[in-house]
């Protein structure tokens, strides 16, 4: 598949002038690179990682956890400084990168669990219902979910989703295209206790296919989605959606291993060239008509920091000085148990089941926040992870007793995660750090991050319905994960927000930038909320939208 | 990296989505541009470090998963795993080693090495360093030498899995455990 659309890959020199340079290959770029290229447009999609694909990818936790085989790390010239406010000095991140992503052709569509939630009407329009929260940047989006609803349906069906409608879903056109994966033990037991305590249980929506579709197979329940690249191509990444029928136009080109560090401006303010480093570290320039900046929430912002220039001294399209900030992670925390009977978890994807029964702000808990509970084992489903963190606190962490512990418990332990709503909190941001560099002598990302305490209080919340859950099921253990501030996030929400007023938002509804005309920013980075965990199938449905509107602006010559 | 930066981080734990990931005292990134160490095979010699340091490293992870009725990290083959890693991703650690091995063994008796101790000796000598950071790293090391895939070194004939019970396939059907065994058409 991958091998038909190398063979007709465009190739455009970096002297003509493409009508876009996409910057990004994941879950927002793949699709607006496949939407404009089909469209009729020359697209040439920069992407900093390499095209690994299905045979490349592996089942090696050290790698792919320990060593940022993808996701990159301090060691491996790409360090992250990290603090909780803006009153302490960051300190490089000497574990995982604080903002997690997927250095790789098709973007962290690529390692995610594809767990694949819609949002919901409520979600857009949450500030309206509930009024001004202080102390934060709690807003409507400028769209309403019905607006959004025909660009789900699209995602659903262009790239492939398993699931089956549940109790509280928002209104859909068009059904599921796939049925839900096979519950696995541990969505049997969360649907039993769920039940139990009056909850109501569902099939958990996956972008992982239970059959075969549109050429592609099956998933084969391996066990390593989150983190990993599917080996089988049934995880519907935009590397195996998306980026071969880009390809397949003629008129796309992916450039790999081409980090982008400048968008350079005209003297009129528009952009006409993107600069960046090639494989063997030379800078290069590739003139452009328009950009689109699909690189995630948090390299989006930081482009923007890095493309400050006299015309624009805070940075690109940033007068309103909000580029970086509202950076939304999620809220999460789990619970975990064992069970008398061998579940095995570590077959098959993560999620079978879950429960939206607090998904709206309920204004008697005494703060805001909604989430959802998911059955899944999390990184316990790892050899390496489960023992460094599968064990209960009153099991010793060495000698005989852990190691019956290990024996017992691996196969027998799930996990109920809370998955939950970030308020946007303008301290919370991803800027440049001003002392530590990376590989290519690039200010380093800098992420600033505390939890709100009503997104604490969110989880917190969740977690006691969890342990009842799995109490309910019947778990001879339970235990909880401490309720703490998170210092990593895989979701990278927020930083260029969408809104309708230039001074409180970075792009317009359109997702074009109000300042610089022909530049675009579509990815996480243009969420005004959070949702309540599993952004991507959003992101997703604002490309499509925004590639719709893209291609409409510049057939009009008004890009 | 000072000694106070190396002490905050081994302490400072990250936390994804809360679940303990990366729990306290892990050592990842004493990593410092190295890469992964290599396969070896079990006849192979140690290539990086010293018999008396291998001992007690031996030991030590013996501690942590003992040997029995199943293997335990010294039939996994840990100390190759991290001879390896000390000669590679962990040799900016190898200081930071010595010092910690050195003062433990300091404070035993005439000239004793931690490896020289009988079961319930090593136990109770642990037992007053398993909150500090040397312990962390060598736990990290030995769940790593026990459990990652066999390229790396350690989990000799799968042990680490085995014991676990993890199986290691290319895909898998359902039923896949006890509890959704009646669960599926077919």
């Amino acid at each position: 598949m991958m091998a038909e659309g190398e063979a007709v890959m465009a190739q455009y020199p970096l002297r003509q002038e493409v009508d876009f340079v996409i910057v990004g290959s994941g879950a927002a770029g793949g699709v607006l690179a496949r939407e404009l290229s089909r469209a009729g447009f020359d697209v040439v999609v920069l992407e900093q990682g390499r095209w690994r694909k299905a045979q490349d990818f592996t089942h090696d936790e050290f790698d792919v956890f320990f060593q940022g085989e993808m996701t990159g790390s301090a060691a491996g010239g790409y360090p992250q400084t990290f603090r909780a406010s803006p009153d302490e000095p960051a300190v490089v991140a000497q574990n995982a990168p604080p903002a997690l992503y997927a250095r790789t052709v098709g973007g962290s569509s690529v390692h995610y669990s594809a767990n694949f939630w819609r949002m919901r009407p409520i979600d857009f329009n949450e500030r309206s219902r509930l009024g001004e929260i202080s102390g934060t940047g709690f807003s409507d989006w400028p769209i309403t979910y019905e607006e959004l609803e025909p660009y789900y349906t699209r995602v659903d069906w262009e790239i492939g989703v398993s699931g089956e409608p549940g109790p509280f879903d928002a209104p859909r056109s068009k059904p599921y295209p796939l049925p839900p994966l096979p519950v696995k033990s541990s969505g049997v037991l969360f649907e039993k206790g769920a039940r139990a305590i009056g909850l109501h249980p569902q099939s958990a929506p996956k972008a992982i296919l239970s059959k075969p579709f549109n050429g592609r197979p099956a998933c084969m329940h391996c066990g390593f989605c989150l983190g990993f690249g599917c080996e089988a191509n049934a995880k519907s990444s935009t590397l195996v959606t998306m980026i071969p029928e880009a390809v397949a136009t003629g008129r796309c080109e992916i450039r790999t291993e081409s980090t982008v560090f400048r968008l350079v401006t005209d003297a009129g303010g528009r952009i006409h060239e993107v600069l960046y480093y090639d494989s063997d570290g030379n800078e290069q320039a590739q003139r452009c008509k328009s950009a689109i900046l699909a690189a995630n929430g948090a390299e989006t912002a930081r482009l923007l920091l890095l493309s400050a220039s006299e015309q624009f001294p805070e940075g690109l399209a940033n007068s309103s000085g909000l580029v970086g900030k509202y950076l939304m992670f999620n809220s999460h925390v789990a619970a975990h148990a064992v069970f008398s009977e061998q579940l095995n978890e570590y077959k098959s994807v993560q999620c079978t089941r879950i429960a939206l029964d607090f998904y709206d702000t309920d204004e008697q808990r005494g703060f805001y926040g909604g989430g959802g509970l998911d059955a899944r084992p999390f990184l316990h489903s790892y050899p390496i992870f489960f023992a460094m963190s599968g064990v209960p606190p009153d099991v010793p962490r060495w000698g005989a007793e852990y190691k019956r512990w290990l024996e017992y418990a691996f196969t027998r332990n799930m996990t109920v995660l809370a998955n939950a709503t970030s308020l946007p909190v303008e301290s919370n941001a991803v800027s440049l750090d001003p002392d530590v560099r990376d590989k290519f002598d690039l200010p380093a990302l800098r992420v600033t991050y505390r939890d709100h305490d009503d997104d604490l209080a969110t989880v917190a919340f969740l977690q006691d319905r969890a342990v009842e859950i799995l109490e309910a099921a019947g778990a001879e253990k339970v235990w909880r994960d401490p309720v703490i501030p998170q210092t990593i996030g895989p979701h990278l929400l927020g930083t260029c927000r969408m809104g309708d007023d230039p001074a409180q938002s970075v792009v317009d509804r359109y997702h074009r930038s109000h300042e610089v005309p022909n530049l675009y920013i579509c990815d996480g980075s243009s969420f005004v909320s959070s949702g309540r965990g599993q952004p991507t199938m959003t992101i997703q449905a604002l490309a499509f939208r925004a590639a719709e509107h893209i291609a409409r602006a510049a057939n009009r010559g008004e890009v | 990296m000072t000694d106070k930066s190396r002490r905050e981080f081994l302490q400072t734990g990250g936390s994804l989505a809360g679940a303990g990931w990366l729990s306290s005292q892990l050592p990842m990134l004493l990593a410092l541009g190295q890469t992964a160490c290599s396969a070896r095979d079990a006849a192979q010699p140690l290539a990086n470090l010293d018999a008396a340091t291998a001992a007690d490293l031996a030991a030590i992870a013996r501690q942590i998963i003992p040997s029995g009725d199943t293997p335990g990290a010294e039939e996994a083959g840990v100390i190759y795993f991290m001879d390896g890693a000390f000669g590679g991703f962990m040799s900016g650690a190898k200081p930071f080693l010595a010092e910690g091995l050195a003062a433990i063994n300091s404070s035993l008796p005439g000239s004793d090495r931690f490896a020289d101790l009988d079961d319930a000796g090593q136990q109770a000598v642990l037992g007053e360093h398993d909150q500090g950071p040397l312990f962390g790293m060598l736990h990290f090391l030995t769940l790593v030498g026990m459990f990652a895939m066999p390229r790396h070194g350690g989990n000799r004939d799968h042990a680490g899995w085995q014991l676990l019970g993890f199986i290691h396939n290319h895909g898998w059907q359902p039923p896949f455990g006890h509890y959704d065994q009646d669960m599926h058409d077919g």
